[in-house]
């Protein structure tokens, strides 16, 4: 008997068994259902093909959450964009945010304020702790581990909470904006993260206890769906994944943007490329970034107060008032970014892998082309890389270990 | 990829007559026309003195009335340190605006798939949002639109709004 993924051998299982191979779909869900019912976040659909229980072939349909993303921005001014950004992720949506304002600023050529910076990679690292610990909870829930699965949840529960509190008291609250971010820190956050912070440790440590060393799931994440990082770098899969399989490429230490050269951390990295190394990476980037917020607090405390974003005419005066509402619309009086002709592109290390944003200005009021680079889109071409060969069995978590995000692979 | 001088880049690849240009951040950006586009991709690629190079993103864009409308996008890198590159691929011949999208007028160059596997899903989105074809790409069919979708909404003329009526955009 073998445990785990194991490569198809020669001869079919099912012929020996007597009934023939078969097809089976499984998908679409309904983002919203996403942990209630299925692992698997979102609007992707697995078409399977099986020998027995053991996947022979694997095609990922995308495109049902495809929202035509890059066609809404191209019609509304720079600033409103945002919003549409926003979408990209759940709580990393935040870090979509982020990248989107560092491309769109390297254009304008504006130096951000030192809080601004520092509040953002604080914003994103919670995001990150938030994103993992809902990735986390649907591994557990994708191998029936319900005990670990809800310390996860609560975990995600609360730091999301405390992102909520650190960027506008609810979700994707347009905290991230040109030039800085919309609100300081309210006055008793370092009370709320004090308080949250061994929290967060503990059920962390909780965690590893339920989950990581249960030896269910060893059993079930131990060599299934493997990748190399010779495949990592030809499917273009970045981030835990790719680190999972060896590689210490990390955005954060090896392309720095904000301050992340001055923050201390370590890349953890994996050596086989499989599930359980990528359950491994993500659970110690958690604590790795639960550091940094705190380091982030640290340093925005001995800044003391400051600005916290740019003035919009400090945008080297490339603020007009479009004061002259355009036939049939009601007056917008909100002055417009004008954003000089040119191109840019940033990239971050999201919760998933490498985002990047190519973004492209006439120097007219519209952008030319906003162009994602989302990871979940790459991932899910990968995908069948990995499971063939796999059990039907690890379908589930392997796309929950990925964590395939819809709205950000569809756009 | 190291970092890369542009001067020598220009140099070692004047026969496909591109044009280097050193953005402030470091990156590079290559003009090349579409027909020399997939040599250019090759060669960077088996260039060992540049590392393990790697396609970041492919994309597209459209510049409404300008005599080269469509650009594909490749951006490359390697996880070393270094200087990124974007090789812009401006296409001659195609259609200009307006002028919908004629079957024969087709945007159309050639496939990195052989080069970068993960190109794969990329040329689809392109060909899907830009109806732009990929030359040797072995199954160019639509990736995020309906099967039956007609259009290429990322193109500039395609309208934001509006129905779909029967057999057209």
């Amino acid at each position: 008997m073998s445990t785990g993924s194991r490569r198809v051998t020669e001869g079919s299982l099912s012929e020996s068994l007597g009934f023939p191979e078969t097809v089976v779909e499984v998908g679409l869900t309904h983002p919203a259902v996403r942990q209630s019912m299925t692992a698997v976040g979102g609007t992707a659909s697995f078409v399977i093909q099986l020998d027995d229980d053991r996947i022979t072939d694997l095609e990922v349909e995308v495109g049902y959450g495809h929202r035509g993303f890059e066609k809404e921005v191209e019609n509304v001014p720079w600033a409103l964009a945002l919003p549409y950004v926003s979408r990209l992720g759940y709580a990393g949506g935040l870090i979509a945010e982020t990248a989107y304002c560092l491309a769109v600023e390297d254009l304008l050529g504006c130096a951000l304020p030192d809080r601004a910076i520092w509040l953002r990679m604080l914003a994103n690292e919670l995001a990150r702790v938030t994103d993992h610990f809902s990735r986390l909870a649907n591994v557990m829930s994708a191998i029936g581990l319900r005990e670990a699965e809800q310390v996860a949840q609560a975990a995600e529960v609360e730091a999301g909470e405390l992102l909520a509190r650190a960027t506008g008291d609810t979700p994707l609250a347009g905290w991230v904006q040109f030039g800085g971010v919309a609100r300081a820190l309210p006055a008793d956050f370092g009370k709320s993260w004090s308080a949250a912070q061994p929290h967060l440790d503990l059920l962390l440590s909780r965690f590893e206890t339920v989950g990581v060393s249960n030896p269910t799931c060893v059993r079930r994440l131990r060599g299934v769906a493997q990748l190399g990082v010779e495949d990592c770098q030809a499917w273009g899969v970045t981030g835990p994944t790719l680190r999972a399989a060896g590689s210490p490429f990390d955005i954060r230490r090896d392309r720095p943007y904000l301050a992340y050269g001055a923050l201390e951390f370590s890349v953890p990295v994996g050596e086989s490329g499989d599930g359980l190394d990528r359950l491994l990476v993500v659970v110690e980037e958690i604590r790795q970034s639960l550091g940094m917020v705190e380091q982030c607090r640290r340093l925005l405390g001995s800044l003391g107060p400051g600005a916290i974003a740019l003035d919009r005419r400090e945008f080297q005066g490339q603020v007009q008032a479009s004061a002259t509402p355009s036939a049939g619309e009601s007056g917008e009086v909100d002055a417009e970014i004008v954003v000089p002709k040119g191109e840019s592109v940033s990239t971050v290390e999201s919760t998933t892998g490498e985002l990047s944003f190519f973004v492209a200005s006439d120097g007219a009021g519209l952008p030319r082309r906003i162009r994602a680079r989302s990871p979940s889109f790459f991932h899910a071409q990968a995908m069948p890389l990995m499971i063939r060969g796999a059990r039907l069995d690890d379908l589930l978590p392997t796309a929950a270990l990925l964590h395939l995000i819809s709205g950000e692979c569809d756009r | 990829m190291g970092i890369i001088d542009p001067e020598a880049l220009r140099s070692q690849y004047m026969d496909l007559e591109i044009q280097v240009e050193s953005a402030e951040d470091g990156e590079l950006r290559i003009e090349v026309d579409s027909s020399h586009a997939l040599k250019l991709l090759r060669r960077l690629r088996e260039d060992e003195t540049m590392g393990l190079v790697r396609l970041v993103d492919l994309t597209a864009i459209d510049r409404g009335a300008e005599p080269r409308r469509f650009e594909v996008i490749y951006r490359l890198d390697t996880f070393d340190r270094g200087n990124p590159v974007r090789v812009h691929a401006g296409i001659d011949g195609s259609p200009a605006a307006g002028e919908g999208d004629q079957p024969s007028c087709e945007p159309i160059l050639d496939s990195v798939v052989t080069i970068w596997p993960v190109a794969g899903w990329l040329e689809r989105e392109v060909f899907d949002l830009f109806g732009i074809r990929f030359r040797g790409h072995p199954e160019l069919r639509r990736l995020l639109l309906d099967e039956h979708f007609d259009g290429a909404p990322l193109r500039k003329d395609f309208p934001r709004k509006g129905r779909i009526s029967e057999g057209g955009a």
